[in-house]
């Protein structure tokens, strides 16, 4: 499938979990793509295995954010997709969230997604999309990562308000909002977190883990001219974990 | 005596809220930058005024500290400073975004977080977000207010399910445009709500001593509008 020929994308946060999986069904779908982590080491066998351009930037350092787009408009020969995908998750109530914890939730996950959008609005002409990554969190709040929850409610009030502002200049916005996803978010405030014991988790209603390569997909369909009046919706990928004030036993129910 | 704390209490629906909980028999703290409104308030109510700008981590750390010392005990808080940016996120530069974020969500979630201890040697008490209804329907208006808004709202509902075995309740109230309020006392300048009219401070301040006191003791983590319907249905324009 080419649905995304000609179309340059740039994805930040792409050298592992859902970021990574976006830059791989984008090129799989046609597109250029460029995509941005901290790590070149993490980047170079994505690279190599897609042709998309790597950029080291790291998403909490403003001027990295405008250097990267530069950057990606430069390699690209322009830009059509903007995945502001790169976050970070941390772990506690929010009794016992530390300033450092909530400022770099914060600064990661929703300012450096409006930074981003500015950056890249210059260069995004009609027909042009970005999708951000919300969370199912963002829709119903988890005690367990109560500041996250926070600033991914705050991003899908941003695809709402976006869509409204940009929708007018042929610009959609939408959000996908993930479930807990494998491979996933390994990134914690402050450094990289162990990659998380999948066999452990809470099964949603479908009994299946969300892979990464599922949200790529939602993502992909949201770039794609097919979403052409999918503008300022948050599309929820949790295998119906939400849908129900306990769906999280209903698979344990039902398998017994 | 109970013990209430009021961020931005010099003004509008803040105002209202020191003057009420003062009314129904709490002793009351609250902050503000406006030393002269401070003042004013504080002599009408019998409240105590304490200076502090809510961009301002230390000082509002402080604020919460130097409250319970003056209250003896805590068991209300209603995080209300704020304020309102006006036009396109594209155009939102950094320092306004970061003023805006560090008023409406960071200095919530860091005042809830001072409190907590307090709130439980009180045996529990409320936490108030005064949100907006922007957090459940967005303004194109104010679309960055917006964003950090449903931010808060999420903030009060995390805070009540998080503290509900403290007998901690916390809620969000999302106001529609409040005179006085933030906007300025002008009508002309705000479209009125569904029923034609706006609500006023005092009204936004029943809902908050009905939160803060025992008859919603089974009210927690949840985002009430009062918004006279506004965010009930889709708004259309007048028929021609």
């Amino acid at each position: 499938m080419n649905r995304l020929e000609h179309r340059r994308a740039l994805v930040t946060g792409g050298t592992s979990g859902i970021g990574a999986a976006a830059v791989r069904r984008l090129v799989a779908e046609g597109a250029r793509v460029a995509f941005t982590g901290r790590d070149p080491q993490r980047a170079g066998g994505i690279a190599e295995e897609t042709g998309a351009t790597f950029i080291t930037a790291d998403v909490r350092d403003p001027a990295a954010i405008r250097r990267s787009v530069a950057a990606a408009v430069d390699a690209l020969g322009g830009l059509d997709i903007l995945v502001p995908n790169a976050g970070v998750l941390h772990h506690g109530p929010l009794g016992e969230t530390t300033d450092a914890a909530w400022d770099a939730l914060l600064e990661t996950n929703l300012l450096a997604p409006i930074l981003y959008v500015q950056a890249a609005l210059p260069h995004l002409g009609a027909g042009s999309s970005v999708v951000l990554i919300g969370s199912d969190g963002s829709v119903w709040g988890e005690i367990e990562i109560a500041a996250y929850c926070v600033t991914k409610r705050a991003v899908h009030m941003l695809t709402r308000m976006l869509a409204v502002e940009l929708g007018p200049r042929g610009i959609r916005v939408n959000a996908v909002c993930p479930g807990d996803t494998a491979p996933g978010m390994v990134t914690g405030v402050g450094d990289r977190a162990a990659l998380p014991d999948v066999s452990t988790w809470t099964k949603p209603p479908t009994g299946i883990t969300v892979h990464a390569d599922e949200i790529a997909a939602a993502i992909a369909f949201l770039v794609s001219d097919d979403a052409r009046s999918t503008n300022g919706t948050e599309l929820l990928i949790d295998g119906g974990m939400k849908a129900a004030l306990r769906a999280n036993t209903v698979w344990a129910e039902a398998s017994r | 005596m109970k013990g209430a704390f009021v961020t931005g209490g010099t003004a509008g629906i803040g105002r209202a809220c020191v003057e009420r909980l003062a009314a129904d028999g709490y002793g009351v703290c609250f902050t503000g930058r406006d030393a002269d409104r401070g003042a004013a308030v504080a002599a009408a109510t019998g409240a105590t005024f304490i200076a502090a700008d809510a961009r301002d981590r230390a000082a509002s750390d402080a604020a919460v500290e130097r409250a319970v010392a003056i209250l003896g005990r805590l068991d209300a808080v209603v995080v209300n400073a704020g304020h309102l940016v006006h036009g396109p996120i594209a155009e939102a530069s950094e320092e306004v975004l970061r003023n805006l974020f560090e008023v409406h969500l960071t200095n919530p979630f860091r005042t809830g977080r001072a409190a907590i201890a307090a709130l439980r040697a009180a045996g529990g008490g409320s936490i108030v977000v005064i949100s907006s209804e922007c957090a459940i329907r967005g303004s194109h208006r104010l679309p960055a207010y917006s964003v950090a808004k449903a931010g808060s709202a999420m903030l009060a509902e995390l805070f009540g399910a998080e503290l509900a075995r403290d007998g901690i309740r916390a809620n969000a109230l999302c106001p529609t445009n409040t005179l006085p309020g933030m906007a300025g006392d002008d009508p002309a300048t705000w479209k009125p709500t569904r029923s034609g009219t706006f609500p006023s401070g005092a009204d936004i301040a029943n809902a908050v001593a009905w939160l803060c006191s025992d008859e919603a003791r089974h009210v927690s983590g949840a985002t009430i509008r009062i918004d006279g319907a506004n965010g009930a249905a889709m708004i259309l324009p007048p028929a021609s």
